[in-house]
């Protein structure tokens, strides 16, 4: 479950707010999709949660755990994949997986079932010995949500996950997705693709500027327009007007 | 024209301030402040900058005028030209480094409607302005004094202007041009050859230790050293450099009298050598960035047993993140050379120099040692005592480990706040790396005067007390580059040079130097007081050094994790 509560964070040096008092409430087994134009506060928002940048004002609870407060218990809840991928460059594949396993102090079974369940799903095994130097963006897309996915906790984090990875993989992460939240845990991710946001999130949040303008299911938005309007066109609509 | 210094503005800017190279990183303008303060800035660094030439050159003065006293006018603008000529070579590979393995605006940059040769020139530009303000800085001054002691003509207090600005354009176009062609070999930023770095460096060294060693034992052996041995020895380097530099003869030519005729000449010359690598550069440049880059590492292929052997090492959090500490620093050619390599290697070298020396002058402790010391031996105490902390102080202010523990993380840091490891945990896992290192660093030496001291039979006493204090201040130093990293890291680069930057030479070495330093004056001046306490005084000390570092190391822990959290 995550919960956040009136987040608001400005930049030192920037005139506005990056995020303006924003609410959101993810509840167990459902998919959370964060959508908005470039530069609306998603990341910064993202940032937030996960205890990368400390807002001005409100507070983030993952499972209950304050991210400020009781920082540690909240970092063993989540996982996050942050918007860049290019990582850990110089560790190999392998290297990088059980850095991480370590970390989160996953048993040897565990991380040896996961790690071989993944790699094949997103066909990297014959390549894990090789550093992430040498793969291309996709690849190193894959590997970081290989690295946040490995032990497997109950709240996932991703920040545009999709970007730069092929149609398999991409329905590897959203199969991976549906599974993680039927088992009844919670999912949230910026994306900018509306079709997958509509296929796949139980719940969207929609952001322009700061401010959250819209909360709910796809099908409420599109409620609110005439019937065969398409996404593209409501969000340019929303935010154009906010 | 335009173009060219379009291109060399940008270049610059993107590789880093130019004062990170000296080892000031702190001091640059900050482009963030309003024009004002800006200026203020500009005029706070000039200042600095001004008293600084002003202290170098009434301190060359001196040392000149001793020089030319003793005939050695020729020498002494030879050693001073050559000197300055191994900085630039020092900094020009660093820059180089940075601006022709490492920078990723090649392959944009080639698509553009420039000639390649301009893109290759913008970066010697690059490379020339910053070794440039060096030598401006340290040779102006220098060269001044000289001539004011010499009584010079005008036409000689130009030639000390130009000079120094002259100088580095030959071993700056050298440097250069072996890049260029280095460049079609070496991939630096895109695979592990910190091997082939290893070597070559080594190598080089090797190639300029070794007659050196055997000059120095031979001088050592026939004329039982003295000022004769070090002119000679001063004077075969100068030879090498004139081998390798021609233009050497010219620069040292024109600093004397009538050196006008040198002066145009090396004008001459530095154009010519200017003009030759525009024409080659445009040759080489652009077949260069093509062939580069197709190396990659042996491809394995790897299966399910490669998990479960790679999964079966050990899994504790504090050993796993040190593991990966060390592979960041050891596979990355940039962190290699900077932190690891370079303190190796100074060590190596002014150790092996050190037992040399030692060896030479072994007859004289010898004799010395069998002297009544009486109250010498606490000046001997004191002056050793000194002598541990300054290298103690030195090796950890030239160990770039901890000074640039987070700066190197660069994008990974966001992974690593996300980690449920106490950030206190991961700073102290980051800066044992460090400490080990400069402990490498200067353990030779504080081996080496503790060994001295045994042979003036002074009271072993001193060895516990010189590690304890040469421990205290490497413990602060590291503690002090740990907490300026954190407070200022270089985080969002794109090549791994601009985090090697980050080292606060400065501050880590004098802050630890200046708490014992403090420490050692209060001792002193009890020793003054009661004559004949001081050893129960020195201890008193050394527990003060002990306890204040210990609250110092905790303070600047929590300070530095302080800065982290708010990052
Ligand atoms: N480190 C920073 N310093 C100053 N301003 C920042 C910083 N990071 C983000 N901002 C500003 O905060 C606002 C929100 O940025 P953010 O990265 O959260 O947008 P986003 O919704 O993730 O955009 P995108 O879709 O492009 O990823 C922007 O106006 C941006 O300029
Ligand atoms: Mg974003």
């Amino acid at each position: 479950m995550i919960e956040l509560n009136n987040l608001t964070k400005s930049y030192t040096g920037g005139q506005k707010k990056a995020v303006d008092n924003l609410s959101w409430k993810i509840n167990d087994g459902e998919i959370a999709g964060f959508i908005g134009p470039n530069g609306a506060g998603k990341s910064t928002t993202i940032k937030m949660m996960t205890g990368l940048v400390s807002p001005d004002s409100g507070s983030v609870a993952l499972n209950g755990f304050d991210i400020t407060k009781d920082a540690l218990r909240a970092k063993q809840q989540f996982a996050y994949v942050s918007d860049t991928p290019d990582n850990f460059l110089r560790l190999k594949v392998i290297e990088y997986l059980n850095f991480i396993a370590d970390i989160y102090q996953v048993s040897e079974e565990d991380r040896n079932s996961r790690i071989t369940d993944m790699a094949k799903r997103f066909d990297l095994m014959e390549v894990l010995e090789r550093p992430i130097m040498e793969f291309s963006h996709g690849m190193r897309q894959k590997v970081m949500i290989m690295g946040a996915l490995v032990h497997n906790p109950s709240i996932w984090i991703l920040d545009e996950p999709m970007v730069g990875l092929d149609p398999n993989a991409a329905f590897t992460l959203k199969e991976l997705m549906r599974e993680h939240a039927a088992a009844g845990n919670s999912v949230l991710f910026s994306t900018h693709v509306l079709e997958v946001a509509e296929k796949l999130c139980d719940h969207i949040g929609l952001i322009v500027s700061g401010q959250m303008v819209f909360q709910g299911t796809m099908e409420e938005l599109k409620g609110r327009y005439p019937k065969g309007t398409y996404l593209e066109t409501i969000f340019m609509e929303i935010t154009k007007n906010a | 024209m335009r173009k060219l210094f379009l291109l060399e503005r940008t270049m610059r800017k993107c590789s880093g301030s130019m004062f990170a190279n000296i080892g000031m990183g702190s001091i640059s303008v900050d482009q963030n402040l309003s024009k004002s303060q800006r200026i203020l800035q500009y005029i706070g660094i000039t200042l600095v900058a001004g008293a600084a030439m002003f202290f170098i050159g009434r301190f060359s003065m001196g040392i000149f005028g001793q020089f030319a006293a003793d005939g050695l006018h020729t020498l002494a603008y030879e050693a001073i030209c050559v000197g300055l000529m191994l900085i630039c070579l020092f900094l020009a590979t660093q820059k180089a480094l940075s601006l022709f393995f490492l920078s990723g605006d090649n392959e944009t940059l080639i698509h553009m409607p420039i000639r390649p040769g301009m893109i290759a020139f913008a970066k010697a530009l690059v490379i020339y302005r910053s070794c440039a303000i060096a030598t401006g800085m340290i040779g102006i001054p220098i060269l001044i004094a000289a001539q004011i002691c010499s009584g010079g003509t005008v036409i000689s207090f130009a030639a000390a202007v130009l000079v120094p600005l002259l100088l580095p354009v030959p071993p700056v176009f050298y440097v250069v041009l072996l890049s260029i062609v280095m460049m079609r070999y070496i991939q630096i930023g895109k695979t592990k050859e910190s091997r082939a770095s290893t070597i070559t460096v080594i190598f080089m060294l090797i190639m300029f230790l070794v007659p050196q060693l055997l000059n120095l034992l031979q001088k050592g052996v026939n004329t039982g050293g003295g000022v004769e041995a070090v002119v000679e020895s001063l004077g075969n380097v100068i030879r090498i450099f004139e081998y390798i530099f021609p233009t050497t003869f010219l620069t040292v030519g024109s600093l004397q009298e009538g050196g006008i005729l040198a002066l145009v000449l090396l004008l001459a010359a530095i154009l010519l050598i200017v003009a030759v690598y525009a024409w080659v550069a445009d040759k080489l440049f652009l077949k260069a960035i093509l062939q580069a880059g197709h190396h990659g590492s042996k491809q394995k292929v790897a299966d399910e047993k490669t998990i479960l052997r790679y999964g079966s090492a050990s899994h504790s959090v504090k050993k796993a993140y040190a593991r990966k500490e060390r592979q960041l620093l050891f596979r990355t050619p940039v962190f290699f050379l900077q932190s690891v390599l370079l303190t190796l290697i100074m060590t190596v070298l002014f150790a092996v120099l050190c037992v040399f020396l030692l060896v030479r002058m072994m007859s004289e402790i010898t004799e010395m040692g069998k002297m009544e010391l009486g109250s010498y031996e606490a000046y001997i105490w004191y002056g050793a005592l000194g002598v541990v902390l300054l290298i103690s102080a030195l090796a950890v202010a030239f160990t770039h480990v901890t000074s640039t523990c987070i700066s190197r993380e660069g994008k990974n840091f966001p992974y690593m706040k996300t980690m449920p490891v106490p950030m206190k945990t991961q700073l102290a896992v980051k800066s044992r790396i460090g400490l080990y290192m400069a402990i490498a660093g200067a353990l030779p030496f504080v081996i080496i005067i503790n060994y001295i001291c045994l042979m003036l039979s002074v009271s072993p006493l001193f060895i516990p007390v010189s590690l304890i204090a040469s421990m205290s201040v490497l413990v602060l130093g590291n503690d002090v580059q740990m907490y300026l990293d954190c407070s200022s890291p270089i985080l969002n680069w794109e090549n791994e040079y601009a985090a090697a930057t980050n080292n606060h030479l400065l501050g880590s070495a004098l802050g630890p130097l200046l708490f014992v330093a403090v420490l050692m004056g209060i001792g002193a001046g009890c020793y003054m007081i009661c004559k004949t306490l001081w050893l129960p005084v020195i201890a008193v000390v050394l527990v003060a050094a002990v306890a204040g570092s210990w609250m110092l190391h905790n303070w600047l822990y929590a300070k530095a994790v302080k800065n982290i959290e708010n990052l």
